[in-house]
């Protein structure tokens, strides 16, 4: 896949100059923003950081905007361009994930006031809450492969040939990275797994 | 039918769930949007059939509910997206 020679010879171009081209980019790329930011900060879990990422993307996307075919995959397009600038440049200086003192956590499950057997209907909107918390927390305690692997699967809806091609690799290692990534997900949620549901 | 014990890790460990091969197969598939129309059927029908691997469906479901809702929902700051339109506005005027 990554070594893949891709003929763009006959591809439409992007030949516009100035307004027209800038046009052009606004509409096809800054309705991703949003996702584009969400990305950043879950690689980084740094907001100045996040920010850079997110400005040094879309400079370069528009930089190279002349080698995007308009119309294709532009959300896949901005993701793979983030992806690469945060391994190049972001990755080393960003911080590390979050540490979390799961004992602290099983320690307030297993209080006296926590009833062991009670499950928990996640519609309510408090207990959605809590438990979001924990698997947010959860989500960037991850190694940054198996979290980019959750967020872009589960958070952006990427399918995945689209995360092979952001990720540069095969669709089976997609396919196998994903399994890991939610194992461990679960792994670090497992001392408030009866709170999501799980019965004893 | 075989069936695999597995606890809430898709692992086994003998003392949870009793999940079906034909759920283990296609589970994440279909969750994840990558099962054909058949495929989805026959994992649906067999949920449908199996307590076990219907509460661990609901489940799976759940986490990545809470999980989209939890971290799903982030808005750029608009300090951000002025500065971005600004550089590009320079860019193009340049």
């Amino acid at each position: 896949m990554a070594d893949k020679k891709v003929d763009i010879s006959n591809r439409p171009q992007i030949n516009l100059k100035g307004g027209k081209r800038h046009k052009l980019f606004i509409d096809e790329f800054m309705g991703y923003l949003d996702s584009l930011y969400n990305f950043a900060y879950r690689l980084t879990l740094d907001e100045d950081d996040a920010n850079d990422l997110v400005q040094d993307t879309y400079l370069k996307a528009y930089r190279f905007f002349d080698s995007y075919e308009p119309g294709t995959n532009a959300k896949a397009w901005l993701f793979r361009i983030l992806k690469n600038s945060f391994i190049n440049e972001f990755r080393k200086k960003s911080k590390q994930p979050t540490k979390v003192d799961y004992s602290d956590l099983e320690n307030t499950y297993n209080s006296e006031d926590a009833d062991s057997n009670k499950t928990v209907d996640l519609r309510t909107e408090t207990e959605r809450d809590k438990i979001g918390d924990e698997v947010a927390t959860a989500l960037n305690a991850l190694d940054v492969d198996f979290r980019t692997a959750i967020i872009l699967c589960d958070l952006e809806g990427f399918t995945y040939e689209e995360m092979s091609k952001i990720l540069d690799i095969p669709i089976g290692t997609v396919r196998s990275r994903l399994h890991r990534a939610r194992n461990l997900l679960k792994e670090k949620l497992k001392m408030y797994a009866k709170t999501l549901g799980y019965k004893s | 039918m075989n069936k695999t014990t597995t606890n809430e890790n898709g692992m086994n460990d003998g003392e949870k769930y009793t999940l079906c091969p034909e759920f283990m197969k296609l589970a994440h598939l279909v969750m994840d949007g990558e099962a054909n129309s058949e495929e989805e059927k026959l994992f649906l029908a067999h949920v449908e059939g199996s307590k076990d691997c219907k509460d661990h469906y609901m489940e799976e479901q759940n986490i990545r509910a809470v999980l989209k809702e939890k971290c799903g929902n982030v808005r750029v700051p608009d300090k951000l997206v002025k500065a971005i339109q600004l550089k590009l506005r320079e860019i193009t005027i340049a």
